[in-house]
């Protein structure tokens, strides 16, 4: 396993400068784009990949995951200050902090969702850093049979729980199989639907359906939809009270047990594949409210609604990493975008990376805690400034989006031909949003595809191609079995359930 | 219900078509290995299909298309592979600030110091900082 001095090392690196600046204008761009309505990290992220190509792997990945915690912080503020969350995590941290501001304690509301975000967010990188090495020497010993098995269980997993329903997801799991196919065979070399466009040999460009179907596919829907409309200003007063703009020490302990429940409930569902900082989020409000001797005051402006729904959406962003890094499977979009920019960057997500890349790892935990630190410093000084930019236009916003969409997809795949792919992409996330499809399945298929095919080829030569022997890998058997009883729990039992946690 | 039979049957289609007309042409015969070049593509081709024909008959889901969205969404698309096209042809620098003005125009945006700052200075500044600063060939 990874010894002391690289940890040391890996954590050295984290706490350079180049890598604390990176780090920290990750974290501003995520706050910012978090607080605009309709932009969000998993956008941004999707745009900035092309750009971190110059970079080294470190400072790449920290300035994305300080951009995707920045934005978990961002997100609230809109959902605060006009009943309109930045990120859908943030529907419920609307619940209790719009009747805040109608209060006249807009910051108050602000300052507790960026406390309990924080307070959230750290527990879950101290338990990804506690476990994730252990978990990736149990993961180092599944055979390819077994990685086989894990991935079919990560899919009917990420199909039944991401979307409205488990067909639609499996036939977007289907679809990102498909399009993962394009180009060279993997055992044999021989080129897959190429339809004489040469340029597909090396398969559809990573930025290109990235971009494409999250980033360019939502600002098309969301010019779509748009008509002038300006945002209404929010002004918060300077001569607020200590009451009104604080919030106290002894008002944050009061929720010690909240932001605690919030942080745990946040980190387990985080580590499990598909289920999502949204879920977390309610999951935590509910259990709080029912829990609560007066339950009565949720949603009047209750600061424990807060604390429970912050800290929750914001620890599932460090527990994502958990099968991220362990196993090397996506749970989320955000998760989906990382492992395409350490595919960029040479690097194979899974087990082996705690052997082969141990100092990387461990400068990654360092550059979450510094994420944390900065989030924390750059919220308590930022918030007036989110505050005011969240009224700027969408048409300047998107349309510079847009531009960056293509010279960072024209750079990273070298000509224009990886932008017209982009646009084929945005088409498609246009017609599955619009359908009911869900977008990030579709894309996490597509970055598992080459692997799901090289382990199916190994499991087949192992398996001597005989499927009965199989039998010779009861946790493949089990894995195996699992998914059977996830698609079949998902997609008939567990229908009438999903509906209950929205409707709260 | 209509729409969603509609949608869900253009899935088996399609399916069926890439199963059996567009897989055999654009996938090279293998006759040696456990699993050959089309056995990835066939799975994904079969669930794909076989989960859409459950879905033909089992959805009670319905959904709502917003016409003027979806047709202003692709008229949008079109003018970005319009821009496309023409930045091949003319060079970013030329083409980008007008396709960004487009946007902001057609979205009902009309005041001046926007237009200016998101059709000027955002597209000039990113071709400047990309061809002068980080020396790389934008088109």
């Amino acid at each position: 396993m990874v010894d002391l001095p690289t940890i040391l090392a890996g954590l050295a690196d984290a706490f350079t400068v180049t890598n604390i600046l990176f780090v920290l204008v990750g974290v501003v761009v995520g706050q910012f784009v978090g607080a605009m309505p309709g932009i969000g990290p998993v956008m941004t992220m999707a745009i900035a990949i092309p750009f971190t190509f110059v970079l080294n792997p470190l400072p790449a990945i920290g300035f994305l995951v300080g951009l995707n915690k920045g934005g978990l912080i961002g997100g609230a503020i809109p959902a605060i200050l006009l009943n309109t969350p930045g990120t859908p995590d943030a529907a419920a941290t609307a619940i209790d902090g719009y009747p805040l501001t109608r209060k006249g304690k807009p910051l108050k509301a602000m300052k507790m969702a960026l406390y309990a975000s924080v307070t959230g967010d750290t527990f879950s990188d101290l338990v990804l850093i506690t476990i994730a090495a252990s978990l990736a020497v149990v993961a180092l010993k599944m055979g390819p049979v077994e990685i086989f098995a894990l991935m079919i269980f990560a899919f009917s997993l990420i199909a039944g729980l991401i979307g409205t329903s488990v067909t639609r997801g499996i036939i977007a799991t289907a679809l990102g199989l498909l399009v993962a196919t394009v180009g060279l065979d993997p055992a044999h070399s021989t080129p897959r639907f190429l339809f004489g466009f040469f340029d597909l040999y090396d398969g559809f460009p990573i930025a290109s359906v990235a971009i494409g179907s999250l980033a360019v596919s939502e600002i098309f829907l969301r010019l779509a939809k748009l008509k002038g409309e300006v945002r209404p200003a929010v002004h918060i007063p300077r001569d607020q009270t200590s009451d009104q703009k604080n919030v106290t020490f002894a008002e944050y302990w009061a929720c010690k047990f909240v932001l605690m429940r919030g942080a745990f409930i946040g980190t387990c569902i985080g580590a499990i594949p598909g289920m999502g900082s949204t879920a977390a989020a309610f999951m935590s409000y509910a259990s709080t409210k029912q829990s609560a001797a007066d339950p009565e005051n949720f949603g009047k402006g209750d600061l424990r609604g807060i604390a429970a729904t912050e800290s929750a959406n914001s620890s599932v962003a460090g527990a994502d990493f958990i099968p991220l890094l362990t196993l090397g499977l996506p749970g989320s979009a955000s998760a989906a975008l990382l492992i395409s920019a350490f595919l960029i960057q040479g690097i194979q997500p899974g087990p082996l990376l705690f052997n082969q890349q141990g100092q990387l790892i461990y400068g990654l935990f360092g550059a979450m805690i510094v994420a944390n630190i900065c989030n924390f410093i750059c919220g308590l000084y930022g918030l007036r400034l989110w505050a005011r930019l969240i009224t700027a236009p969408e048409s300047a916003v998107f349309s510079a989006a847009l531009i960056l969409c293509f010279v960072g997809v024209y750079l990273s795949t070298g000509g224009i031909f990886g932008v017209y792919i982009m646009l084929m992409f945005a088409l498609l996330g246009m017609g599955m949003t619009v359908l009911s499809y869900p977008t990030v399945v579709f894309i996490i298929a597509f970055f598992l595809g080459p692997r799901f095919e090289l382990s199916l080829v190994q499991t087949a030569t192992i398996l001597r191609g005989d499927v009965t022997n199989i039998i010779n890998h009861p946790v493949a058997v089990v894995l195996l079995l699992m998914s059977v009883f996830c698609v079949y729990w998902l997609g008939f039992r567990g229908r009438g359930r999903r509906k209950s946690i929205h409707e709260l | 219900m209509i729409a969603e039979r509609i949608v869900t049957g253009s899935i088996v289609v399609f399916g069926l078509v890439f199963l059996f007309l567009v897989l055999p042409s654009q996938v090279e015969d293998v006759d040696f290995g456990r699993i050959v070049p089309s056995t990835v593509p066939t799975i994904a081709l079969v669930v794909l299909t076989g989960v859409a024909a459950i879905q033909l008959f089992a959805s009670k889901f319905s959904f709502t298309m917003n016409a003027y969205v979806c047709i202003r969404a692709a008229l949008f698309v079109g003018l970005m592979v319009l821009a496309t096209g023409l930045i091949g042809r003319f060079g970013f620098e030329y083409i980008a600030p007008l396709f960004s003005l487009s946007v902001m125009l057609l979205i009902g945006e009309r005041r001046w110091y926007w237009l200016i700052f998101g059709g000027f200075i955002v597209p000039v500044g990113v071709w400047l900082i990309v061809e002068r600063l980080l020396d790389r060939v934008l088109v």
